[in-house]
Protein backbone atom coordinates (compact mmCIF):
# COMPACT_ATOMS: atom_id res chain seq x y z
CA UNK A 1 0.00 0.00 0.00
CA UNK A 2 1.53 3.36 -1.18
CA UNK A 3 0.71 6.10 1.07
CA UNK A 4 0.74 9.33 -0.71
CA UNK A 5 0.86 13.39 0.29
CA UNK A 6 -2.60 13.94 -0.83
CA UNK A 7 -4.17 10.68 1.10
CA UNK A 8 -2.63 12.36 4.46
CA UNK A 9 -3.98 16.02 3.48
CA UNK A 10 -7.15 14.24 2.77
CA UNK A 11 -7.34 12.30 5.78
CA UNK A 12 -6.33 15.18 8.14
CA UNK A 13 -9.10 17.31 6.31
CA UNK A 14 -11.71 14.35 6.78
CA UNK A 15 -10.84 14.15 10.80
CA UNK A 16 -11.37 18.29 10.77
CA UNK A 17 -14.61 17.91 9.40
CA UNK A 18 -15.68 15.38 11.80
CA UNK A 19 -14.96 17.64 14.92
CA UNK A 20 -15.97 20.52 13.22
CA UNK A 21 -19.63 18.59 12.98
CA UNK A 22 -19.86 17.01 16.38
CA UNK A 23 -18.57 20.70 17.89
CA UNK A 24 -21.76 21.79 15.94
CA UNK A 25 -23.77 18.88 16.94
CA UNK A 26 -22.55 19.58 20.29
CA UNK A 27 -23.08 23.14 20.93
CA UNK A 28 -26.48 22.39 19.52
CA UNK A 29 -27.58 20.06 21.97
CA UNK A 30 -25.74 21.80 25.03
CA UNK A 31 -27.62 25.45 24.21
CA UNK A 32 -31.05 23.28 24.13
CA UNK A 33 -30.35 21.36 26.99
CA UNK A 34 -29.19 24.47 29.10
CA UNK A 35 -32.20 26.52 27.76
CA UNK A 36 -34.47 23.56 28.86
CA UNK A 37 -33.43 23.44 32.29
CA UNK A 38 -35.44 26.79 33.67
CA UNK A 39 -37.65 27.23 30.11
CA UNK A 40 -40.06 25.45 28.32
CA UNK A 41 -43.30 24.15 29.01
CA UNK A 42 -42.82 20.84 30.66
CA UNK A 43 -40.74 23.14 33.62
CA UNK A 44 -43.29 25.62 33.76
CA UNK A 45 -46.15 23.53 34.02
CA UNK A 46 -44.47 21.17 36.92
CA UNK A 47 -44.18 24.87 38.56
CA UNK A 48 -47.93 25.69 37.72
CA UNK A 49 -48.94 22.20 39.06
CA UNK A 50 -47.79 23.64 42.62
CA UNK A 51 -50.72 26.22 43.28
CA UNK A 52 -53.30 23.86 43.10
CA UNK A 53 -56.34 25.97 44.09
CA UNK A 54 -55.08 29.28 44.09
CA UNK A 55 -55.51 31.62 41.09
CA UNK A 56 -52.07 32.34 39.10
CA UNK A 57 -51.18 35.85 38.97
CA UNK A 58 -47.72 36.43 37.70
CA UNK A 59 -44.46 34.57 36.73
CA UNK A 60 -40.91 35.83 37.12
CA UNK A 61 -38.06 34.39 35.90
CA UNK A 62 -35.12 34.69 37.53
CA UNK A 63 -31.38 33.97 36.21
CA UNK A 64 -28.03 34.30 37.49
CA UNK A 65 -24.57 33.97 36.25
CA UNK A 66 -21.28 32.97 37.75
CA UNK A 67 -19.72 35.27 40.30
CA UNK A 68 -17.11 35.97 42.33
CA UNK A 69 -17.55 34.23 45.92
CA UNK A 70 -19.14 36.79 48.56
CA UNK A 71 -20.39 39.25 45.51
CA UNK A 72 -24.52 39.84 46.43
CA UNK A 73 -26.40 38.16 43.60
CA UNK A 74 -30.19 39.15 44.24
CA UNK A 75 -32.96 40.36 42.70
CA UNK A 76 -36.27 42.46 44.06
CA UNK A 77 -39.48 42.41 42.48
CA UNK A 78 -42.46 43.78 44.38
CA UNK A 79 -46.29 43.38 44.32
CA UNK A 80 -49.27 45.33 46.33
CA UNK A 81 -50.50 42.54 48.23
CA UNK A 82 -54.22 42.99 49.15
CA UNK A 83 -55.82 42.39 52.72
CA UNK A 84 -58.25 39.28 53.19
CA UNK A 85 -56.30 37.59 50.36
CA UNK A 86 -53.98 34.42 50.66
CA UNK A 87 -51.06 34.30 48.04
CA UNK A 88 -48.58 31.38 47.02
CA UNK A 89 -45.17 32.70 45.80
CA UNK A 90 -43.50 29.25 44.84
CA UNK A 91 -39.67 28.89 43.98
CA UNK A 92 -38.76 26.48 40.94
CA UNK A 93 -35.32 25.46 40.61
CA UNK A 94 -34.33 23.20 38.04
CA UNK A 95 -32.99 19.69 39.06
CA UNK A 96 -29.83 19.60 37.81
CA UNK A 97 -26.60 20.72 40.11
CA UNK A 98 -27.21 24.59 39.67
CA UNK A 99 -27.84 26.99 42.30
CA UNK A 100 -31.64 26.59 44.06
CA UNK A 101 -33.82 29.55 43.89
CA UNK A 102 -34.50 31.29 47.46
CA UNK A 103 -37.69 33.35 47.17
CA UNK A 104 -37.70 35.81 50.14
CA UNK A 105 -40.75 38.01 51.45
CA UNK A 106 -40.60 41.44 52.63
CA UNK A 107 -42.97 43.69 54.48
CA UNK A 108 -43.21 47.62 53.07
CA UNK A 109 -40.36 48.20 55.19
CA UNK A 110 -37.73 45.40 53.74
CA UNK A 111 -38.47 43.58 57.17
CA UNK A 112 -38.41 40.21 56.23
CA UNK A 113 -41.72 37.78 56.81
CA UNK A 114 -40.39 34.67 54.97
CA UNK A 115 -38.52 32.53 53.13
CA UNK A 116 -38.35 29.28 51.17
CA UNK A 117 -34.63 28.10 52.48
CA UNK A 118 -34.12 27.57 56.27
CA UNK A 119 -30.84 28.40 56.98
CA UNK A 120 -31.39 26.90 60.30
CA UNK A 121 -32.24 23.12 58.93
CA UNK A 122 -31.14 23.79 55.36
CA UNK A 123 -34.23 23.08 53.96
CA UNK A 124 -35.98 24.08 50.63
CA UNK A 125 -39.68 24.87 50.85
CA UNK A 126 -41.24 24.94 47.15
CA UNK A 127 -43.34 27.96 48.43
CA UNK A 128 -44.57 29.88 50.49
CA UNK A 129 -48.33 30.83 51.97
CA UNK A 130 -48.60 34.01 53.28
CA UNK A 131 -52.47 35.23 54.26
CA UNK A 132 -52.14 39.02 54.20
CA UNK A 133 -53.93 41.39 56.33
CA UNK A 134 -52.10 44.52 55.04
CA UNK A 135 -52.58 45.79 51.86
CA UNK A 136 -48.84 47.36 50.52
CA UNK A 137 -46.27 47.01 48.61
CA UNK A 138 -44.56 43.58 49.52
CA UNK A 139 -41.27 42.61 48.30
CA UNK A 140 -39.68 39.29 46.94
CA UNK A 141 -36.27 38.83 47.00
CA UNK A 142 -34.64 36.08 44.70
CA UNK A 143 -31.41 34.67 45.97
CA UNK A 144 -29.31 31.06 45.16
CA UNK A 145 -27.82 29.01 47.85
CA UNK A 146 -24.38 28.79 46.17
CA UNK A 147 -21.80 30.73 45.30
CA UNK A 148 -20.20 31.19 42.02
CA UNK A 149 -22.69 28.79 40.18
CA UNK A 150 -24.65 29.70 37.75
CA UNK A 151 -29.03 29.45 38.77
CA UNK A 152 -32.11 29.70 37.12
CA UNK A 153 -35.68 29.42 38.45
CA UNK A 154 -39.10 30.63 38.25
CA UNK A 155 -41.49 31.87 40.80
CA UNK A 156 -44.89 32.04 40.12
CA UNK A 157 -47.28 34.18 42.94
CA UNK A 158 -51.02 33.00 42.83
CA UNK A 159 -53.75 33.97 45.40
CA UNK A 160 -57.50 33.11 46.44
CA UNK A 161 -59.78 34.63 48.74
CA UNK A 162 -59.01 33.81 52.56
CA UNK B 1 -6.48 -1.04 -7.76
CA UNK B 2 -6.97 -0.64 -4.06
CA UNK B 3 -5.32 2.62 -3.63
CA UNK B 4 -7.55 3.66 -6.21
CA UNK B 5 -10.94 2.38 -4.55
CA UNK B 6 -9.75 3.54 -0.75
CA UNK B 7 -9.65 6.67 -2.48
CA UNK B 8 -12.83 7.00 -4.24
CA UNK B 9 -14.68 5.83 -1.00
CA UNK B 10 -12.44 8.72 1.24
CA UNK B 11 -13.83 10.80 -1.23
CA UNK B 12 -17.65 9.83 -0.65
CA UNK B 13 -17.09 9.90 2.62
CA UNK B 14 -15.83 13.49 2.50
CA UNK B 15 -18.20 14.70 0.49
CA UNK B 16 -21.16 13.39 2.57
CA UNK B 17 -19.08 14.76 5.90
CA UNK B 18 -18.66 18.29 3.66
CA UNK B 19 -22.63 17.92 3.10
CA UNK B 20 -23.52 17.27 6.50
CA UNK B 21 -21.20 20.02 8.33
CA UNK B 22 -22.65 22.99 5.28
CA UNK B 23 -26.13 21.63 6.35
CA UNK B 24 -25.91 22.03 9.82
CA UNK B 25 -24.22 25.46 9.62
CA UNK B 26 -26.65 26.87 7.02
CA UNK B 27 -29.46 25.84 9.40
CA UNK B 28 -28.18 26.80 12.21
CA UNK B 29 -27.44 30.82 10.73
CA UNK B 30 -30.84 30.54 8.71
CA UNK B 31 -33.16 29.99 12.00
CA UNK B 32 -31.44 32.45 13.84
CA UNK B 33 -31.31 34.61 11.44
CA UNK B 34 -35.05 34.24 10.53
CA UNK B 35 -35.94 34.80 13.90
CA UNK B 36 -34.35 38.02 14.43
CA UNK B 37 -36.28 38.93 10.93
CA UNK B 38 -39.90 37.86 12.37
CA UNK B 39 -39.11 39.14 15.70
CA UNK B 40 -38.34 42.79 13.48
CA UNK B 41 -41.18 42.60 12.08
CA UNK B 42 -43.65 42.21 14.73
CA UNK B 43 -41.40 45.05 17.33
CA UNK B 44 -42.21 47.96 14.32
CA UNK B 45 -44.51 50.29 16.25
CA UNK B 46 -47.43 50.73 14.63
CA UNK B 47 -47.94 54.58 15.70
CA UNK B 48 -46.16 57.40 14.56
CA UNK B 49 -43.98 58.61 17.48
CA UNK B 50 -44.49 62.58 17.52
CA UNK B 51 -42.91 62.37 21.17
CA UNK B 52 -40.43 60.66 23.45
CA UNK B 53 -40.82 59.37 26.92
CA UNK B 54 -39.65 61.42 29.43
CA UNK B 55 -36.95 58.77 30.90
CA UNK B 56 -35.60 61.35 33.07
CA UNK B 57 -38.18 60.77 35.77
CA UNK B 58 -37.68 57.03 35.89
CA UNK B 59 -35.95 54.81 34.26
CA UNK B 60 -37.14 52.04 31.96
CA UNK B 61 -36.54 49.00 34.24
CA UNK B 62 -38.11 51.12 37.42
CA UNK B 63 -41.04 51.72 34.57
CA UNK B 64 -41.28 47.45 34.32
CA UNK B 65 -40.86 46.95 38.14
CA UNK B 66 -43.70 49.43 38.71
CA UNK B 67 -45.88 48.01 36.27
CA UNK B 68 -45.29 44.47 37.43
CA UNK B 69 -46.06 45.66 40.71
CA UNK B 70 -49.50 46.77 40.05
CA UNK B 71 -52.14 44.43 40.81
CA UNK B 72 -54.31 42.24 38.33
CA UNK B 73 -57.67 43.14 38.22
CA UNK B 74 -58.55 39.64 38.80
CA UNK B 75 -58.24 40.16 42.30
CA UNK B 76 -61.17 42.99 42.77
CA UNK B 77 -63.42 40.61 40.44
CA UNK B 78 -62.81 37.62 42.67
CA UNK B 79 -63.36 40.11 45.87
CA UNK B 80 -66.52 41.18 43.91
CA UNK B 81 -67.94 37.64 43.18
CA UNK B 82 -66.72 36.85 46.59
CA UNK B 83 -68.73 39.69 48.30
CA UNK B 84 -71.60 39.60 45.94
CA UNK B 85 -73.35 36.36 45.01
CA UNK B 86 -75.46 37.80 41.94
CA UNK B 87 -74.15 38.77 38.55
CA UNK B 88 -75.15 42.43 37.58
CA UNK B 89 -75.27 43.04 34.11
CA UNK B 90 -74.25 45.98 31.80
CA UNK B 91 -72.03 47.92 34.07
CA UNK B 92 -69.15 46.12 31.85
CA UNK B 93 -67.79 48.29 28.59
CA UNK B 94 -70.13 46.96 25.71
CA UNK B 95 -68.48 44.90 23.63
CA UNK B 96 -69.93 46.71 20.58
CA UNK B 97 -67.78 49.60 21.31
CA UNK B 98 -64.61 47.95 20.22
CA UNK B 99 -64.86 47.94 16.58
CA UNK B 100 -65.07 52.43 16.95
CA UNK B 101 -61.58 52.47 18.89
CA UNK B 102 -59.49 53.54 15.91
CA UNK B 103 -56.57 55.08 17.16
CA UNK B 104 -53.56 53.65 18.86
CA UNK B 105 -54.32 55.18 21.85
CA UNK B 106 -58.21 54.07 22.78
CA UNK B 107 -56.82 50.71 21.62
CA UNK B 108 -54.50 50.35 24.23
CA UNK B 109 -56.29 51.67 27.05
CA UNK B 110 -59.82 49.62 26.02
CA UNK B 111 -57.44 46.21 25.88
CA UNK B 112 -56.64 46.89 29.54
CA UNK B 113 -60.34 48.05 29.69
CA UNK B 114 -61.75 44.57 28.30
CA UNK B 115 -59.35 42.92 30.52
CA UNK B 116 -60.86 43.62 33.13
CA UNK B 117 -64.43 43.12 32.32
CA UNK B 118 -63.10 39.64 30.91
CA UNK B 119 -62.30 39.09 34.45
CA UNK B 120 -66.07 40.12 36.10
CA UNK B 121 -67.26 38.08 33.16
CA UNK B 122 -65.27 35.16 33.86
CA UNK B 123 -65.80 34.46 37.23
CA UNK B 124 -69.73 34.52 37.08
CA UNK B 125 -69.14 31.65 34.62
CA UNK B 126 -70.75 34.17 31.98
CA UNK B 127 -69.32 31.65 28.82
CA UNK B 128 -71.20 32.81 26.04
CA UNK B 129 -70.71 36.77 26.46
CA UNK B 130 -67.09 36.02 27.19
CA UNK B 131 -66.07 35.01 24.11
CA UNK B 132 -67.67 37.96 22.19
CA UNK B 133 -65.75 40.27 25.26
CA UNK B 134 -62.43 37.63 24.14
CA UNK B 135 -62.90 38.21 20.28
CA UNK B 136 -62.87 41.83 21.00
CA UNK B 137 -59.60 41.80 23.02
CA UNK B 138 -58.03 39.67 20.24
CA UNK B 139 -58.95 42.78 17.85
CA UNK B 140 -57.37 45.09 19.51
CA UNK B 141 -54.40 42.96 19.86
CA UNK B 142 -54.54 42.80 16.31
CA UNK B 143 -54.42 46.32 15.87
CA UNK B 144 -51.68 46.95 17.92
CA UNK B 145 -49.64 44.28 16.32
CA UNK B 146 -49.67 41.93 19.42
CA UNK B 147 -51.94 39.72 18.30
CA UNK B 148 -49.90 36.75 18.51
CA UNK B 149 -50.46 36.57 22.18
CA UNK B 150 -54.20 35.90 21.44
CA UNK B 151 -54.01 33.59 18.50
CA UNK B 152 -56.70 31.38 17.93
CA UNK B 153 -55.19 28.24 18.75
CA UNK B 154 -54.91 29.83 22.37
CA UNK B 155 -58.59 31.14 22.54
CA UNK B 156 -59.74 27.73 21.04
CA UNK B 157 -57.57 26.28 23.98
CA UNK B 158 -59.65 28.67 26.33
CA UNK B 159 -62.58 27.74 25.10
CA UNK B 160 -62.23 23.79 25.70
CA UNK B 161 -60.98 24.80 29.40
CA UNK B 162 -63.56 27.27 29.84
CA UNK B 163 -66.29 23.83 29.29
CA UNK B 164 -64.81 22.55 32.60
CA UNK B 165 -66.58 23.76 35.24
CA UNK B 166 -64.14 22.95 37.69
CA UNK B 167 -62.02 24.81 35.39
CA UNK B 168 -63.44 27.78 34.95
CA UNK B 169 -60.66 30.06 36.11
CA UNK B 170 -58.40 28.44 33.05
CA UNK B 171 -59.82 30.69 30.34
CA UNK B 172 -58.78 33.79 32.94
CA UNK B 173 -55.23 32.46 33.78
CA UNK B 174 -54.59 31.86 29.87
CA UNK B 175 -55.83 35.74 29.32
CA UNK B 176 -53.08 36.78 32.72
CA UNK B 177 -50.39 34.55 31.06
CA UNK B 178 -51.04 36.42 27.51
CA UNK B 179 -51.14 39.15 28.97
CA UNK B 180 -47.65 39.24 30.81
CA UNK B 181 -45.78 37.76 27.54
CA UNK B 182 -47.38 40.26 25.53
CA UNK B 183 -46.40 43.49 28.20
CA UNK B 184 -43.00 41.53 28.56
CA UNK B 185 -42.97 42.01 24.76
CA UNK B 186 -43.69 45.38 24.67
CA UNK B 187 -41.16 46.65 27.46
CA UNK B 188 -38.46 44.76 25.14
CA UNK B 189 -39.54 46.28 22.03
CA UNK B 190 -39.53 49.81 23.73
CA UNK B 191 -43.16 49.77 23.37
CA UNK B 192 -43.72 50.70 27.17
CA UNK B 193 -46.24 53.89 26.35
CA UNK B 194 -48.70 50.56 24.97
CA UNK B 195 -48.33 48.57 28.45
CA UNK B 196 -48.54 51.90 30.78
CA UNK B 197 -51.93 52.69 28.85
CA UNK B 198 -53.33 48.59 29.06
CA UNK B 199 -52.42 48.43 32.95
CA UNK B 200 -54.05 51.60 33.40
CA UNK B 201 -57.25 50.99 31.20
CA UNK B 202 -57.25 47.26 33.24
CA UNK B 203 -56.96 49.30 36.67
CA UNK B 204 -59.63 52.47 36.04
CA UNK B 205 -61.90 49.65 34.51
CA UNK B 206 -61.70 47.24 37.99
CA UNK B 207 -62.31 50.49 39.97
CA UNK B 208 -65.51 51.63 37.86
CA UNK B 209 -66.62 47.79 38.22
CA UNK B 210 -66.00 47.88 42.37
CA UNK B 211 -67.77 51.28 42.58
CA UNK B 212 -70.64 50.47 40.56
CA UNK B 213 -70.62 46.66 42.12
CA UNK B 214 -70.69 48.67 46.14
CA UNK B 215 -73.48 51.07 44.76
CA UNK B 216 -76.21 48.17 44.66
CA UNK B 217 -74.53 45.72 47.45
CA UNK B 218 -72.63 48.17 50.00
CA UNK B 219 -69.85 45.88 52.13
CA UNK B 220 -66.97 47.02 54.29
CA UNK B 221 -64.35 44.75 52.26
CA UNK B 222 -65.38 46.50 49.02
CA UNK B 223 -65.15 49.84 50.65
CA UNK B 224 -62.13 49.21 51.89
CA UNK B 225 -60.51 47.45 48.77
CA UNK B 226 -61.81 50.86 46.89
CA UNK B 227 -59.82 53.08 49.51
CA UNK B 228 -56.78 50.99 49.08
CA UNK B 229 -56.47 52.10 45.62
CA UNK B 230 -54.85 55.21 46.82
CA UNK B 231 -51.40 52.95 47.05
CA UNK B 232 -51.86 51.62 43.09
CA UNK B 233 -52.96 55.13 41.94
CA UNK B 234 -49.78 56.25 42.91
CA UNK B 235 -47.64 53.77 40.82
CA UNK B 236 -50.14 54.70 38.17
CA UNK B 237 -49.70 58.03 37.83
CA UNK B 238 -45.64 57.77 38.25
CA UNK B 239 -45.48 55.33 34.98
CA UNK B 240 -47.86 57.88 33.20
CA UNK B 241 -45.72 60.74 34.20
CA UNK B 242 -43.12 59.31 31.59
CA UNK B 243 -45.00 59.96 28.95
CA UNK B 244 -46.21 63.27 29.79
CA UNK B 245 -44.67 64.69 26.14
CA UNK B 246 -47.21 62.61 24.61
CA UNK B 247 -50.29 65.03 23.68
CA UNK B 248 -52.61 61.90 24.16
CA UNK B 249 -52.04 61.22 27.35
CA UNK B 250 -52.83 64.40 28.95
CA UNK B 251 -56.30 64.53 29.69
CA UNK B 252 -55.84 61.12 31.00
CA UNK B 253 -53.03 62.38 33.20
CA UNK B 254 -55.14 65.65 34.19
CA UNK B 255 -58.07 63.35 35.20
CA UNK B 256 -55.73 61.11 37.41
CA UNK B 257 -54.13 64.05 39.07
CA UNK B 258 -57.78 65.15 40.39
CA UNK B 259 -58.15 61.79 41.75
CA UNK B 260 -55.18 61.28 43.82
CA UNK B 261 -55.94 64.80 45.34
CA UNK B 262 -59.51 62.96 46.55
CA UNK B 263 -57.38 59.78 47.45
CA UNK B 264 -55.31 62.13 49.61
CA UNK B 265 -58.25 62.27 51.55
CA UNK B 266 -58.37 58.61 52.27
CA UNK B 267 -56.37 58.15 55.78
CA UNK B 268 -54.75 54.10 55.93
CA UNK B 269 -53.21 53.55 59.20
CA UNK B 270 -50.66 50.33 59.94
CA UNK B 271 -50.25 48.49 63.29
CA UNK B 272 -47.72 45.80 63.34
CA UNK B 273 -47.63 42.34 64.37
CA UNK B 274 -45.13 39.66 64.72
CA UNK B 275 -45.89 36.66 62.04
CA UNK B 276 -46.94 33.45 62.91
CA UNK B 277 -45.88 30.14 60.88
CA UNK B 278 -46.84 26.97 60.42
CA UNK B 279 -46.02 24.02 57.85
CA UNK B 280 -48.84 22.92 55.85
CA UNK B 281 -48.44 19.98 53.10
CA UNK B 282 -44.97 20.81 52.97
CA UNK B 283 -45.57 24.53 52.73
CA UNK B 284 -44.35 27.52 54.37
CA UNK B 285 -47.28 29.13 55.82
CA UNK B 286 -46.77 32.86 56.93
CA UNK B 287 -49.93 34.30 58.97
CA UNK B 288 -50.07 38.09 58.86
CA UNK B 289 -50.41 39.84 62.44
CA UNK B 290 -50.05 42.92 61.05
CA UNK B 291 -53.50 45.34 60.28
CA UNK B 292 -54.34 48.28 58.24
CA UNK B 293 -57.27 50.10 58.85
CA UNK B 294 -59.44 52.10 55.69
CA UNK B 295 -60.64 55.65 56.57
CA UNK B 296 -62.99 56.39 53.96
CA UNK B 297 -66.09 59.10 54.62
CA UNK B 298 -69.36 58.72 52.36
CA UNK B 299 -68.30 62.22 50.94
CA UNK B 300 -64.80 60.85 50.00
CA UNK B 301 -66.30 58.12 48.22
CA UNK B 302 -68.88 60.23 46.43
CA UNK B 303 -66.19 61.85 45.02
CA UNK B 304 -64.29 58.84 43.85
CA UNK B 305 -67.64 57.68 41.99
CA UNK B 306 -67.96 60.86 40.40
CA UNK B 307 -64.31 61.25 38.64
CA UNK B 308 -63.55 57.18 38.12
CA UNK B 309 -67.65 57.55 35.35
CA UNK B 310 -66.08 60.67 34.08
CA UNK B 311 -62.24 59.05 33.76
CA UNK B 312 -63.68 55.67 32.81
CA UNK B 313 -66.03 57.71 30.11
CA UNK B 314 -62.84 59.44 29.24
CA UNK B 315 -61.11 56.81 27.78
CA UNK B 316 -64.03 54.44 26.72
CA UNK B 317 -65.81 57.03 24.64
CA UNK B 318 -66.28 56.06 21.15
Amino acid sequence: MVIRWWHLYKLIEIMVIKYFSSFLFFCFFTIGVTRAQCEGDAFFDSCMSKIKTYTFLKTYTSKIKKSKKGKERTEMHSYVLSKGTSYMITACSSTGPEAKLIVTLEDGNHKPLASTYSEKTKKHYPAIGYNCQTTGIHYFIFTYDKDMIEGCGVSLLAFKKM
Amino acid sequence: MVNMNSSKSIFKHLKLNAFISLFITVLFFSTSCQKKQTLTENGSTPETKVAKPDTTVIAPEVIDGLLHSIPSPLEISLLIKKTVVSFISDITNPYTNCDNYTTPFKQAVNLGVYSADIGYLGLYNKQTVSTLYVRCLRKLADELKVGQFFTSEKLQRARTYSTHPEQQDSLLTLITMSFEEMNEYLNEKNRRNVSVLIVTGAWIEALNLSLKVYEQNPSQALLERIGEQKITLDNIRLVLSVFKNFPEFAPLIEHLDELKKVYDRVVITYTYGEPEFSEEHGMLVVQDKSTSKVEITPDILNDIRALTIRIQKLVTAV
